[in-house]
């Protein structure tokens, strides 16, 4: 009978080994959201990786303001939610995980203007290593307003060198030290059997990539547009393009024959209501919210190596009235070195090139 | 492969009847065929705390077949060798939790790699086949019964390790970065596994006839089978396997 044990003792042994342990720390330290009082608010804080950023009416005091902040289950924030600020410079915001390991670090804006004049002089480094661009407001704080391509290319492509991300600063500038560089470039192709990407376009915009969805729904991923409190007429600046003179991709990966690339260079503003948040890439061209928008009408390369001025108005596309005591409204500037880059469509080399560029208000005129 | 395997299977069946001819007339030495089913696992000891919840597991049809080979030095003791065609395999369904992996993903060369920690439903298939030689230090303590305990050298012939993550989502570098919605998604570490495997074996068989008996067989391997430098897992994985099944005394 005692022989019999014998496999049977290994295979306890075995299953004794292989319980289930103890859950594990939560090692994430997440802000899951802002709270900010009605009274100063003009729009819903917008994430943006370790970037808070909101619009605040111009009379709220911004020397005192007692956010309200939730975070991931067992972590903990140091300055404590609820405990007052001074939000006249940027507030750093450190959340550390119930592990006691992991700590996110966040950034929080608050400001009143909106910049309106995009230089492309001020450029931020992120861990990944690749660039991207912020502006500084009247008061000389910084506007995190930009997102790219390049953090979607960054979830599975570690460069070390910032120049080989698709957008990027450029010392071709027209006034000033730097521009901004878009490329389109070569995709991975197959990702995880999810997304079949052929081509990644060099693409900027105002606004924030909600990676969330980037491989289930890309389009949705780029959330475009920040608020903005003046109803804008012209949108100027400088920009040169060179479409590639390879094959023009397809989503599907195959060449389209006698197909040229364009590039994108448009501002759109829209109405935020109970319907719409922000314009993303399905809707950022057509949407019933739209008010108004600036699309370069000739999308095709420039002449030379030179720099082009650009000038164009904003058209009425629906015929929405501007109110902004009871409506909050966003503009979207979109860049992008292939028009239709976010279907993953162009072609690899083709480059464009901006600076200076601005938005003329009401206000301004 | 599978070829491969089937004519190894005839080679082993023609050498042991050869040998049997010559042999069986010596009581010294006792030669058996095996074939049994495989249980068990390709599994991380213990368990890592990541893996919050196995859903399911199915041992899939895998099974060994086996040449032994026995030379009696005293009437109780003796040393066995042979070999064995070994397929080890499993599909487990389990629920994880901030689980690390590191995929190469893309073509050409724009390959890349997207690491990060994964929360949701792991689905891995694993069935890899192994040309086994063991050696067993061998007591009879009675007609029956015949124990052996000792080690083996096995190679891989055929591997397999593959699977899909969903319903979750990953932290794209670790718990701190974007987080990434994952519907489903598939990897493959096929080509990783690591070619030689080698572990413990112990075994015992029960004679209920003259010739047939009933047998199991623990191999526990000690060898990763994935190697040091692969990054898809964090943790180490063995091949630990039961096999159940009947042998024959030639």
């Amino acid at each position: 009978m005692k022989t019999k044990l014998f496999p049977v003792l290994f295979l306890l042994s075995l299953l004794g080994t292989s319980c289930i342990q103890e859950e594990p720390l939560n090692p994430e330290a997440d802000i899951l959201s802002f709270g900010l009082p009605e009274s100063i608010i003009i729009s819903e804080p917008m994430f943006n990786q370790n970037d808070i950023f909101a619009i605040i009416r111009s009379d709220a005091d911004m020397t005192n303001i007692a956010p309200e902040i939730t975070v991931t289950d067992g972590a903990t924030i140091v300055p404590a939610s609820g405990t007052p600020q001074d939000f006249s410079q940027p507030v750093v915001y450190t959340v550390t995980a119930a592990d006691g390991i992991h700590q996110r670090v966040y950034t929080v804006q608050l400001t009143s203007a909106t910049v309106t004049n995009y230089t492309f002089e001020y450029w931020s480094e992120h861990t990944a290593r690749y660039e991207t661009p912020y502006e500084l407001n009247s008061d000389n704080v910084r506007q995190n307003i930009w997102a790219s391509s390049n953090q979607g290319m960054a979830i599975y492509q570690q460069f070390t060198d910032k120049y080989k991300y698709p957008v990027h600063s450029t010392t071709d500038a027209v006034e000033g030290t730097f521009g901004a560089y878009m490329e389109t470039q070569n995709g991975p192709g197959n990702i995880l059997n999810i997304q079949y990407i052929p081509i990644i376009a060099g693409s900027l915009f105002t606004g924030s990539m909600d990676l969330g969805n980037a491989l289930l729904d890309p389009l949705s991923s780029t959330k475009f547009g920040i608020p903005f409190t003046e109803v804008p007429i012209r949108f100027k600046g400088y920009y040169k393009y060179k479409a590639g003179t390879g094959d023009y991709i397809g989503p599907d990966g195959n060449p389209r024959p006698g197909v040229i690339d364009s590039c994108a260079l448009y501002a759109v503003f829209y109405k935020v209501d109970e319907n719409l948040q922000s314009l993303d890439g399905n809707t950022v061209l057509d949407h019933p919210n739209i008010v108004s928008m600036a699309m370069l009408p000739d999308k095709t390369s420039t002449e030379g190596d030179e720099f082009v001025s650009f000038d164009i108005p904003f058209a009425q596309v629906n015929d929405i009235e501007v109110d902004f005591d009871k409506y909050t409204y966003k503009l979207a500037v979109v860049l992008s070195s292939s028009f239709w880059g976010q279907r993953y469509e162009g072609t690899p080399g083709s480059n464009l090139t901006v600076d200076n560029l601005e938005i003329i208000t009401e206000n301004e005129q | 492969m599978k070829q491969k395997l089937i004519i190894i299977a005839l080679l082993l069946g023609i050498t042991s009847t050869a040998m049997t001819a010559q042999i069986l007339k010596r009581d010294k030495w006792e030669c058996k065929v095996f074939a049994g089913y495989n249980l068990g696992g390709t599994s991380p000891l213990p368990l890592p705390a990541e893996i919050r919840k196995i859903n399911s597991w199915n041992p899939r049809i895998t099974g060994t077949v086996a040449f032994h080979v026995t030379r009696w030095i005293t009437p109780d003791w003796g040393l066995t060798t042979g070999l064995a065609i070994d397929v080890k395999g499993m599909k487990i369904s389990a629920d994880v939790k901030y689980m690390y992996t590191r995929l190469e993903v893309g073509e050409g060369d724009n390959t890349g790699i997207f690491s990060g920690t994964f929360s949701g439903k792991n689905e891995t298939t694993v069935q890899n086949g192994y040309i086994v030689l063991p050696l067993l230090a061998t007591w009879r303590p009675k007609e029956a019964w015949t124990f052996r305990l000792g080690g083996y050298f096995a190679t891989c012939q055929s591997r397999k390790f593959e699977g899909s993550a969903s319903d979750g989502y990953i932290r794209s570098g670790g718990p701190t970065g974007d987080r990434i919605n994952i519907e489903q998604a598939t990897f493959d570490f096929s080509e990783e596994v690591r070619k030689v495997d080698a572990g413990l074996m112990a075994s015992a068989d029960y004679f209920f006839t003259k010739k047939m008996a009933v047998f199991g067989q623990l191999s526990w391997g000690l060898v990763p089978i994935f190697p040091e430098d692969f990054e898809g897992l964090s943790y180490k994985m063995y091949n630990i396997y039961f096999s159940l099944g009947l042998a024959y005394r030639l």
